[in-house]
């Protein structure tokens, strides 16, 4: 089929658009229906796609207009609610993530067990990084790969949380 | 001072809801009457998945009255229907392809409703011609030739410019008739 656009084809779009009140083709379009395939062929998937619309829309399982009132309501009160109590759970965060702040601060603080484990991580990472280096002097791979560690176990519980939360939504 | 003025800020419903409580439930009725068969159609036949489609037809409705849009101007009603319908068939889309991806398949994916089971092949054909294309030209043939919407209302649901219609309706139609004709199909979806 020729790639360039049929002159006529406007006019075909037109008339399919305005066919739903009047059923019929004019005249002169439906002569040159008969002469151009590119308008026949639009002519054709334009009448399939009505058949196939006319036949959903027949049978259309479409829930009752009040039910769908009655859920926008209760959906639009229990929105409204949550978007009411976003600033609370946004400061219960705040404080959870300040217990847990000092909680950590106080095991690290006082824990043995704690302060021996940073020990041994230390001197694991020392001997990874060669004897003798000091925190200060870990190679910048050991650096990043610690900071990327920290960073994942920060945000991925995040994340999860946030997409679970998209799709109950 | 009132109980009404006592009641803070934030236990007051948004804006959103102030215009969707000015919606009186026969007017919804009577919008939903007019639009809900159609958009249904529309609906089933971006997804392919009937519960999918009911689902999304509400939430169309719930988005619509959240929007603030007025229900007096019908045409105007049925353009703003259709957009958001159109955006959440591309965002089901988007998430039945990334459900895929992590091998987790969801609700499967009707091959025909109930109604539909003594088609002939050629409608049998449409529907899988149909399935074959792109979702957006998908939602572009179907905005333009079942629903008869104009370039302009194609555009503003398919996300494209106006100017690029015509070309692009061009090209799923070819890729429509070719289906149906039984040609291989060079693009995929």
């Amino acid at each position: 089929m020729s790639s360039m656009p049929c002159p006529f084809e406007d006019r075909v779009h037109d008339a399919l658009a305005q066919m739903r009140a009047e059923p019929a083709w004019p005249d002169v379009l439906r002569q040159h229906l008969l002469e151009c395939p590119s308008c026949a062929q639009l002519a054709a998937v334009a009448a399939a796609l009505r058949e196939e619309r006319a036949r959903l829309t027949g049978f259309a399982p479409v829930p009752d207009a009040g039910a769908v009132w009655r859920r926008i309501q209760r959906r639009a009160w229990s929105d409204a609610a949550a978007a009411a109590g976003r600033p609370i759970t946004f400061v219960q965060g705040l404080a959870f993530a300040g217990a847990a702040g000092v909680a950590g601060a106080c095991l690290g603080a006082t824990s043995e067990w704690f302060q021996s484990l940073c020990a041994r991580g230390a001197a694991w990472v020392s001997a990874v990084a060669g004897p003798g280096v000091a925190a200060a002097d870990w190679p910048a791979w050991v650096m990043l790969a610690a900071a990327m560690l920290v960073a994942a176990a920060t945000l991925v519980p995040v994340l999860v949380w946030l997409i679970i939360a998209s799709e109950r939504r | 001072m009132s109980l009404e003025d006592a009641i803070p800020d934030c236990f007051r419903p948004a804006e959103g809801l102030a215009r969707e409580a000015a919606m009186t439930e026969e007017s919804f009725r009577a919008l939903y009457e007019r639009h809900a068969r159609s958009l249904w159609a529309f609906l089933y036949r971006m997804t392919s998945d009937r519960a999918l489609a009911e689902d999304l037809l509400q939430e169309t409705f719930y988005r619509f009255l959240r929007a603030g849009a007025s229900p007096e101007d019908d045409l105007h009603a049925r353009n703003s229907l259709f957009r958001i319908a159109a955006n959440l068939a591309r965002d089901a889309h988007r998430r039945r392809r990334i459900r895929l991806l992590f091998g987790s398949h969801g609700a499967g994916v009707e091959s025909l409703p109930d109604g539909s089971r003594n088609c002939g092949d050629l409608r049998l054909d449409l529907m899988r011609a149909l399935g074959a294309l792109k979702p957006r030209e998908r939602l572009m043939l179907w905005l333009a030739y079942a629903e008869g919407a104009t370039h302009k209302e194609i555009a503003a649901a398919a996300g494209v410019r106006e100017s690029s219609v015509k070309s692009l309706l061009s090209r799923a139609r070819n890729r429509l008739a070719a289906l149906l004709r039984g040609q291989p199909d060079k693009e995929g979806s």
